[in-house]
């Protein structure tokens, strides 16, 4: 019982690692979606990038989601010039699949493309589908060592469920800490220029101009305002809501 | 506007000393000889606005020859314009020559002749040969479109110095026989803007020689000459003067007031003046005439420069200043990687050309280029700076496709309009076919093969699109949702029931009776209740069943496995249990009629079958209570 328990686990947590779950996509949406999807990414393999947009867009409005739709999408406001929402789609998918390798180079890209510094585009929170994947796994080694001791005793064994314990202990800690991170709620820039106001109105003064591409956490929200935050800077300002989306929707 | 400016006259006097010692010492040395008459013109084609310079030469005669009369020349009129004379030694032979110079101004265009000019001399009469001459339309600019140049602009007053006083030839005053000016065609210009500088000499004499020019100083301005020099006549406060012309094209370098000094002529004239006044000089003046060496000097000029104006200025801006436009090519539309192609970027239009900024090009990371040499192509027509400046780059492909270089830019200010423009370039295109497969050259003592170039980045770009991915309704992730956290507890759920059985296991190893001496009465109970419906159909199973009821009841009670239970090991267990004497005598006899029954089956009835499973019942009822759940 324990080793199906150990590798069940350890499928569960893969699953989750590469972001190739994707719940129930039925039958013929998934298949309008599919073939929605291919015919933009011909457009976008043609070079019309408008085109590859609209079709992109018609999968969102048809409720459908998706590490690559996000990433295809992204790829194409990037080549359009809208660079705040290809870094909101970036990041959308690199939630989602976080191990991705082509997202996160992209992202990267774009990032440096904006002059954002690294300390601030990364955090645990980012981490936290691999962080519970390990909790998991340290969960289920340790009880399994655990009940492998009712059984039978050693030294290997005593270690074992100590080592164990100490893993499930910081992978725990770890992965409530990368919860909440990613528990909040972080935004993009979408216009040009960004005028952060220290109020939220537009009779208050600008504290600092955000360039479009750049994320921020969103904190408070009051009437048609915003308020954001640069923890890497220790900047927090008012900017209208219309200027910045979130990305978790 | 152009402005006027005053001159000074420095006069060196000729050392007359010298020159009537060389006289009295060559003079008896002059050997008789075939003398020759000629007549020469500085060019034979001339504009109405030009003068012509005919000089006439008498060779291997006297010295001391008489001005020669110079006849009508049709469509010109004759002014004398000098006198000189020179004597030679060559080889031990003395030779000598005088020259009369006389300046022709042109009346009307067409063909004209200079007719055949006599001289009588030593009691011959010699003649010049005829000279053709053509005359054009006057093509130099009309009096008063020049800066400074008007009829009535007067040239300034003689100055009070030295030689400037002294008599000149044709009698007139120093300052109106020549002076030098300076004017531009504007005084107030913005950086980099061209601001031509004239200087001019004024002469109604001949010179003795060549003049020297020293320009003036031009600290804060870049400059560029303007060739060529231009001579034409001019009238002057009344007076017709021949003018030379020199022209310079000054750029500022900065903003705020700068001065351009002086320019002076040094020039030697003839002086013809009585003034030497004693009959010595008077003597030998018509010998060798007088010079003098005078030095004109031009009034300095302040010039305002203005900063290029700071609004509208571009990015690429680099301070080009003119009229441009921009071209720029490929020498080759196809080339294969690693082919070098050519591109040239042109600029051309008017301005500074020399000091021309390069445009701004970007080359993408596609290519790799080398060091950008530029060459100059200057044309320098009516006063203006014209010209191109080519910058030319080798461009090697790395890659190979369909490649482009983005347009080249190039901003400048326009004085004209007083605003900047940017001009670009049309975009290239390059078709770049994969590098043919190199064979590496063979080498001496051992297989070769080509050095590998190492893995190199190009350019820096997103990635592509992803062709495949799954397509689902929105989701949250899996670890948010309510089922991950309850899947994370299974393992301490599983390990707790482990651990349950393992000690509920652990405990009935301790106490072996445990369990199944607890639950023996129930089992016998439910046991007998099952049995109960073969009353009616088969009395021998039932029998059999109450006996195997038995065995287990009283197994389960004494720790015993009902298998091949017999009547002594039970007896044994009933006595260690403490068990009432009685009851061990009931089990002793119901175990009898168990026994007996298995051999007289069918003798069995069904009051009988009941009876003993009332006996049964309260046998089990009757151990039971004497046990009392003790184990």
């Amino acid at each position: 019982m324990v080793f199906a328990l150990i590798a069940a686990t350890a499928a569960l947590h893969a699953v989750t690692a590469s972001g190739r779950y994707t719940g129930g996509a039925r039958g013929a949406d998934a298949e309008d979606a599919q073939k929605l999807f291919q015919d933009a990414n011909k457009a976008y393999a043609s070079g019309d990038f408008a085109a590859a947009r609209d079709l992109y867009e018609d999968i969102v409005r048809q409720g459908m989601d998706g590490a690559a739709l996000d990433y295809n999408l992204g790829n194409t406001y990037f080549r359009l010039g809208q660079v705040g929402r290809a870094r909101l789609l970036y990041e959308r998918a690199l939630a989602r699949s976080p191990a991705d390798d082509d997202i996160r180079y992209n992202r990267d890209l774009l990032q440096q493309r904006i002059g954002e510094t690294p300390e601030t585009a990364d955090g645990l929170g980012g981490l936290a589908g691999l962080l519970w994947g390990l909790t998991s796994v340290a969960n289920v080694a340790f009880f399994a060592l655990l009940g492998i001791g009712l059984f039978r005793e050693s030294e290997t064994l005593w270690w074992g469920r100590w080592l164990a314990g100490i893993f499930l202990a910081l992978f725990l800690t770890a992965s409530l800490a990368a919860g909440r991170q990613a528990a909040e709620r972080r935004g993009v820039i979408l216009v040009p220029r960004a005028e952060a106001r220290t109020g939220p109105s537009p009779e208050e003064s600008v504290g600092f101009v955000i360039p479009e591409g750049q994320r921020v956490v969103l904190l408070e929200v009051i009437n048609d305002w915003i308020q954001v935050g640069l923890p890497g800077k220790g900047l927090k300002g008012w900017v209208p809501r219309d200027s910045v989306e979130a990305v978790r929707r | 506007m152009a402005a006027w400016h005053g001159f000074k006259i420095d006069d060196i006097p000729m050392k007359r000393a010298f020159c009537f010692l060389v006289a009295v010492s060559l003079a008896g040395s002059l050997r008789a000889g075939d003398m020759t008459w000629t007549a020469q013109v500085d060019r034979n084609t001339i504009t109405m606005n030009d003068s012509l310079r005919l000089q006439l030469t008498l060779s291997g005669g006297k010295l001391s020859v008489s001005q020669p009369d110079i006849p009508d020349i049709p469509g010109f009129r004759a002014g004398f314009a000098g006198q000189s004379q020179n004597i030679s030694f060559v080889n031990g032979a003395i030779s000598s020559a005088v020259t009369f110079t006389f300046l022709l101004e042109p009346q009307a265009p067409g063909d004209h002749t200079i007719p055949p000019i006599p001289l009588s001399v030593g009691g011959q009469t010699l003649a010049t040969e005829p000279l053709s001459i053509k005359v054009l339309p006057g093509s130099a600019a009309p009096l008063g479109s020049r800066p400074g140049l008007s009829d009535g602009a007067a040239p300034p007053a003689a100055g009070p110095t030295g030689g400037a006083q002294r008599n000149l030839p044709g009698g007139a005053t120093p300052g109106q026989n020549f002076f030098v000016a300076t004017a531009v065609d504007k005084k107030t210009a913005h950086v980099g803007e061209k601001i031509t500088l004239y200087f001019r000499f004024y002469s109604r004499v001949s010179l003795l020689s060549q003049p020297g020019y020293q320009p003036p100083d031009t600290t804060g301005f870049l400059t560029e000459d303007l060739p060529p020099q231009r001579q034409y006549s001019a009238t002057a406060n009344g007076l017709r003067y021949q003018v030379t012309e020199l022209a310079t094209a000054l750029f500022p370098t900065a903003a705020g007031k700068f001065t351009i000094g002086p320019a002076a002529l040094h020039c030697h004239v003839q002086n013809f003046s009585p003034n030497a006044g004693d009959e010595f000089s008077s003597l030998f003046s018509g010998f060798f005439g007088q010079t003098q060496q005078v030095v004109l000097r031009s009034d300095p000029l302040t010039i305002t420069v203005l900063p290029l104006p700071a609004a509208g200025r571009p990015a690429g801006f680099r301070g080009d200043v003119g009229r441009y436009q921009l071209s720029a090519a490929l020498d080759k539309s196809a080339v294969s990687v690693h082919e070098p192609v050519t591109l040239t970027v042109t600029v051309s239009g008017e301005g500074n050309i020399k000091a021309l900024s390069q445009p701004a090009m970007e080359v993408p990371p596609e290519f790799k280029a080398y060091e950008t040499l530029s060459s100059l192509n200057i044309s320098k027509k009516n006063d203006q700076v014209e010209g191109s400046k080519a910058f030319t780059t080798v461009l090697k492909p790395e890659v190979s496709g369909s490649l482009s270089l983005p347009p080249v830019r190039f901003s400048f200010f326009d004085p004209r309009t007083g605003s900047y423009q940017t001009v670009q370039s049309q975009k290239l295109s390059l078709s770049v076919a994969p590098a043919p497969a190199g064979e590496a050259p063979p080498a001496a003592g051992g297989p070769s093969f080509p050095l590998a170039e190492g893995v190199r980045e190009i350019s820096q770009d997103i990635r592509f699109i992803k062709n495949t991915g799954a397509l689902a309704p929105p989701r949250a992730p899996l670890w948010e949702r309510p089922g991950f956290k309850l899947f994370q507890g299974l393992p301490g759920l599983a390990f707790g029931l482990l651990w349950i059985g393992t000690f509920l296991k652990e405990r009935s190893a301790a106490h072996p009776r445990g369990s199944a001496f607890r639950r023996a009465r129930a089992r016998a109970e439910r046991a007998a209740a099952r049995a109960r419906p073969w009353l009616d159909k088969d009395l021998p199973r039932h029998r059999e069943a109450l006996h195997k009821i038995f065995l287990d009841y009283l197994g389960a009670k004494l720790g015993l496995s009902p298998q091949g239970l017999t009547l002594e090991p039970i007896q044994r267990g009933l006595r260690e249990a403490g068990v009432a004497p009685e009851a061990v005598v009931d089990v002793e006899a119901l175990a009898a009629d168990f026994e007996r029954a298995r051999y007289t089956p069918a003798l069995l009835s069904r009051s009988e079958e009941e009876a003993c499973a009332q006996r049964l019942a309260a046998l089990v009822r009757t151990l039971d209570s004497q046990w009392g759940g003790k184990s």
